[in-house]
């Protein structure tokens, strides 16, 4: 890695020196015991912390742009263009291609508006924010480093480092429910981690190479693909449905959706959905695609199985939380049908791959709208009771449409974005013959419209609750509200978008 | 003239509508006369489309609007396209009619007015979405997105069992269009191409490799519309949602949305696959539409609930649709095609206006159970009249636009299914009894004492029954001002059908 390089990986250098800057402000601020400010420290931590994550959109845009040689005319003279553009630029042991930078812009832009939202979640005597920040940032700065790697052990590394502090999040509020919920977090995730690396290696063992970019090479080369492979795809298989909620490895989210502080919830809803989709894409298909007869099959049975039981038990659920956790397991399923489509031909990546990378947009949006307003609502009522939201819709007409909207995309019904979603992704199953998940993905939609529309039910009950005033100007709602409107445009004109994202996918594409 | 996008005017003027109504207006007089005027500016505009359509040229659609590369990815391209042809224009213009019938009835509603209104807009563009969409894809978001204010109008405004009528019809509808939306996608990615225009031609092309086979597509196409239609036994839906919806949702589910089913089955199972209806469909076809309508009568004999009633008179009739489309075959004529699509147009309009009187006769005496009624026709003889005439257009009395109608169905569908079509015939005897009867019991008799001080219809609401009164009758005697239309509609899918037909 030569020094020149390093540009390439500003985002993350930024982030970890955020990271560090938030720790050490809240050290020095914190009860004014070595400095005092009048205004609140609190909230000079959220300004930094949403600030610093716009300056690391703003690079990782400039590299977006920057790998096409397009970044000449912005004042970034120190981006050294390569001669001859090359897609990627791949260091030993991370890549940074398109596919990686929009994985990156993904995860960042939910962070900011987690971190809008965390601001307004924690109350003023809330003792640990500068910890929450900062550990939040370490976790992102994981997530990144995870979608970028190509290598076993950095892969490894940057997974513990994404999991880590989310396992002190979910315990950061002190209530009973977040211990819970961060006991059976670090045992499960401590399991997943086992299950991947014993994977991981046992690819080592057969390879003789930790590096993730020749794996393909070799395992060609060897005469017969052995047991133990096949074995050590399974275990990074299981690995990864963990962190994907797939069932039958689904059994920490609800309790951990349920337990942790609702930014935290939100943040492992979206974020570390999309880390491990975007690192199941390139892991398995762009680094395993020799194996993909056999890791297809075992996708498509974890795909069938997590949205048909996560439909099926979020129809029973009557804590919101819960229910869209369990929602959250489903429509994992939905993008697993994106994933066991992948190996199938060069054709097919780019518009699989972009399917998935579409839908995981469009559920970020959604979940967030959904997750944001039910705090509102729990801020009014003190529970996240399906019985609390009676009436809310008449109480602030513009969060309950924008929550029904959310609701309405989340079931998949037009002009939303979770429509086109699972419209890209089902067409382009079907196109390549995968006529029964298809037909299980639909009819699944039409069970999850049940307990959506319950939602919806009591949203507009006619029994009044009293709600008192709903700030409509406070962060949350501002992000409920942007989110709303990104759902229906997308919904209605999503071409510019998927444009992008076939631009990402694209990369991925062996050479021809 | 010539460059007015007339057809995305009435699309999205309704969507317009609804989102002035929502957000900018707040007294509950104006949102009335507001929504009044969008649905009278919408009914000028399909009236504009009725008398500008070509009828000299009916085997291409007509004031197409087409903005390229709505949405475009890996080989295919979805294009925002509308166009009308012989078959959606009458229907077209029939949503705009109710549209006004359906503002007019509403004029009481006093619970959340802007909202209800905005809603009823957006249900009105929605169907209209649904009768001029050239695209596949395109198509099916107008479908499913009527079904959101239709739930919250059942919901909101409805009474009785509401949440869960509600409840049952989206299910049951997203049921079907989930099995549609696999047909529509198997179509369009084995032809390469969601434009529904020219669409019949690439899918006689002997080359094209369907990735499920032609039956089962059209089986899933089959089932979403069916739904909607409904045909038994997936009609139990029907009755509850219109039981419980308020009187202008029921106008508008009797008289549009039922179409959309009919609609679909002649737009995309029929002109695409001419084939599988010669194979064996046709036969299904005409069972169901049999059962459907000697069920319907049979059970419609039983109900007390006026609403009720009429909900299962309309699954009835519905039948006739589906014995009209079985008459299809290689060497049909094109009358039993054009007596369904009467059929979907004169039912539109009649049921309409039974629901509407219905409405108001509920509003006036507080209830609709029949036995609770009696004697109404000395206390308000012009809704009675009008009732009666409005039944006996139901059950198809010479004169009306019902006769009409159901005549085209019974010789267009005689030559090819002769049973069929003599059982079915007998259906209308049921019909005559549950209608004569229903007013038998309703509007004669002796006058009850606690109906003593209900008042007759007020000029205003004279005027939503008056104009569908008038179309029936106008219908009824000069046909051919609608059937013509229609007529040219279903040459065209005859013409292909044949084509499909010799080719064998």
């Amino acid at each position: 890695m030569s020094i020149q390089n390093l540009q390439f990986i500003t985002p993350e250098i930024t982030i970890t020196i955020l990271a560090l800057m938030v720790l050490v402000i809240d050290l020095l601020l914190k009860d004014g015991k070595y400095v005092s400010f009048t205004f609140s420290v609190s909230r000079l931590l959220t300004y930094i912390f949403v600030i610093g994550l716009l300056v690391i959109l703003g690079l990782i845009v400039t590299l977006w742009l920057g790998l096409d040689c397009k970044a000449n005319y912005f004042a970034m003279s120190w981006l050294t263009c390569n001669e001859n553009p090359a897609l990627s630029v791949n260091f030993k042991y991370l890549v940074v291609d398109k596919f990686s930078l929009m994985a990156k812009f993904i995860l960042v832009s939910t962070t900011i508006l987690v971190g809008i939202v965390s601001s307004e979640y924690f109350s003023k005597s809330f003792k640990f924010k500068g910890e929450y920040y900062s550990l939040l940032l370490f976790s992102v700065l994981g997530m990144m480093l995870l979608v970028s790697s190509t290598e076993m052990i950095t892969l490894y590394v940057s997974l513990e480092l994404a999991t880590l502090p989310l396992i002190a999040l979910s315990a950061i509020a002190r209530s009973n429910n977040g211990l819970e919920a961060s006991i059976k977090f670090i045992i499960l995730s401590a399991i997943s981690s086992a299950f991947l690396l014993y994977g991981l290696v046992m690819l080592y063992g057969l390879t003789g190479t930790t590096d993730l970019t020749n794996i393909n090479y070799i395992i060609n080369t060897q005469s017969s693909i052995s047991n133990l492979m096949l074995l050590s795809i399974i275990l990074v298989v299981v690995g990864f449905a963990f962190k994907l909620t797939a069932v039958p490895f689904h059994m920490w989210t609800p309790d951990v959706y349920q337990g942790s502080p609702m930014p935290v919830t939100i943040f492992l809803s979206i974020a570390s959905k999309i880390a491990a989709i975007a690192v199941a894409i390139r892991l398995l298909h762009d680094n395993l695609s020799v194996l993909a007869d056999d890791w297809v099959k075992a996708i498509i049975v974890l795909a069938i199985a997590s949205m048909t039981l996560g439909n099926l038990v979020a129809i029973t659920q009557n804590n919101v939380k819960r229910l869209l956790a369990y929602s959250s397991i489903a429509h994992s399923g939905y993008m697993m049908i994106g994933l066991a489509l992948l190996p199938k031909g060069a054709g097919v990546l780019a518009t699989g791959g972009s399917a998935i990378v579409f839908y995981l947009v469009g559920y970020a949006m959604m979940n967030l709208v959904a997750f944001s307003i039910i705090y509102i609502v729990k801020t009014k009522t003190g529970n996240y009771d399906i019985e609390s939201l009676q009436g809310f819709g008449y109480a602030s007409p513009i969060l309950g449409i924008s929550l029904t909207i959310a609701l309405i995309s989340l079931i998949g019904l037009p002009p939303t974005v979770g429509f086109m979603g699972k419209f890209y992704l089902f067409s382009v199953a079907l196109e390549n013959q995968m006529i029964w998940l298809v037909l299980i993905g639909v009819v699944n939609s039409v069970v999850s419209s049940y307990y959506y529309l319950r939602i919806v039910k009591n949203l507009y009950s006619s029994k009044k609750q009293t709600f008192g005033s709903i700030p409509i100007m406070s962060g949350i709602s501002i992000v409920a509200v942007l989110c709303t409107i990104g759902i229906v445009v997308l919904g209605i004109y999503p071409s510019y978008f998927i444009g992008l994202a076939e631009e990402a996918v694209k990369v991925l594409l062996p050479p021809v | 003239m010539e460059n007015i996008p007339i057809l995305s005017m009435i699309v999205f003027a309704p969507f317009v509508g609804a989102t002035v109504i929502a957000l900018f207006i707040r007294n509950h007089n104006k949102v009335r006369i507001w929504s009044l005027c969008f649905v009278l500016f919408e009914l000028l505009l399909c009236l504009i489309a009725f008398f500008s359509y070509e009828r000299l040229h009916p085997e291409q659609f007509q004031l197409v609007d087409k903005g390229e590369n709505w949405i475009s990815f890996s080989k295919y391209t979805l294009s925002y396209h509308l166009g009308v042809d012989g078959i959606s224009l009458p229907l077209l213009l029939l949503n705009g009619i109710l549209g006004v019938v359906a503002v007019m009835a509403s004029w009481k509603i006093e619970f959340k007015v802007p909202k209800y209104f905005a809603l009823l807009l957006i249900l009105q563009g929605a169907v209209m979405g649904v009768f001029t969409s050239l695209d596949l894809i395109l198509f099916f978001i107008f479908w499913e997105l009527e079904l959101i204010p239709m739930y919250f109008l059942i919901s909101q405004w409805g009474s009785g069992r509401k949440e869960y009528s509600a409840m049952k019809f989206l299910i049951f509808t997203f049921l079907g269009s989930a099995f549609m939306f696999m047909g529509i996608l198997a179509v369009a990615l084995s032809v390469g191409s969601f434009n529904i225009d020219g669409l019949s031609e690439l899918v006689k092309n002997k080359d094209v490799v369907f990735i499920i086979p032609q039956t089962i597509i059209f089986a899933l196409l089959f089932i979403g519309f069916a739904v909607k239609l409904p045909v038994w036994p997936i009609h139990t839906w029907l009755p509850d949602a219109h039981t419980d919806a308020p009187t202008a949702a029921s106008v508008m589910l009797a008289g549009v949305l039922l179409k959309m089913g009919g609609y679909g089955i002649l737009r995309l199972c029929v002109s695409l696959f001419p084939e599988v209806m010669f194979d064996g469909a046709g036969q299904i076809l005409v069972i169901a539409g049999t059962i459907n309508v000697i069920y319907g009568a049979l059970i419609t004999l039983r109900q007390t609930d006026l609403k009720r009633l009429i909900a299962f008179s309309s699954i009835s009739h519905m039948g006739l649709v589906l014995i009209g489309i079985a008459s299809l075959n290689s060497n049909s004529s094109h009358i039993g095609l054009t007596g369904a699509s009467m059929q979907m147009f004169t039912h539109g309009t009649i049921t309409g206006l039974m629901f509407l009187v219905v409405g108001y006769i509920y509003e006036k005496s507080h209830t609709r159970h029949i036995p609770d009624l009696g004697g109404l026709a000395s206390r308000m003889p012009i809704i009675s009249i009008v009732f009666v005439v409005s039944g006996l257009a139901s059950l198809g009395l010479p004169g009306t636009s019902g006769f009409v109608s159901e005549l085209l169905v019974f010789v267009g569908a005689f030559p090819i299914w002769q049973w069929y079509t003599g059982i079915a015939a007998f259906g209308i005897v049921i019909t005559a009894g549950y209608i004569l009867w229903m007013i038998e019991r309703t509007l004669f008799r002796e006058p009850r004492e606690r109906f003593s001080d209900i008042t007759d219809a007020s000029p205003f609401e004279m005027i939503p029954m008056f104009l569908l009164l008038f179309v029936i009758i106008a219908v009824g005697i000069y046909p051919s001002v609608i059937s013509d239309l229609f007529k040219e509609g279903a040459i065209q899918i005859i013409q292909n059908a044949t084509s499909v037909g010799l080719a064998k």
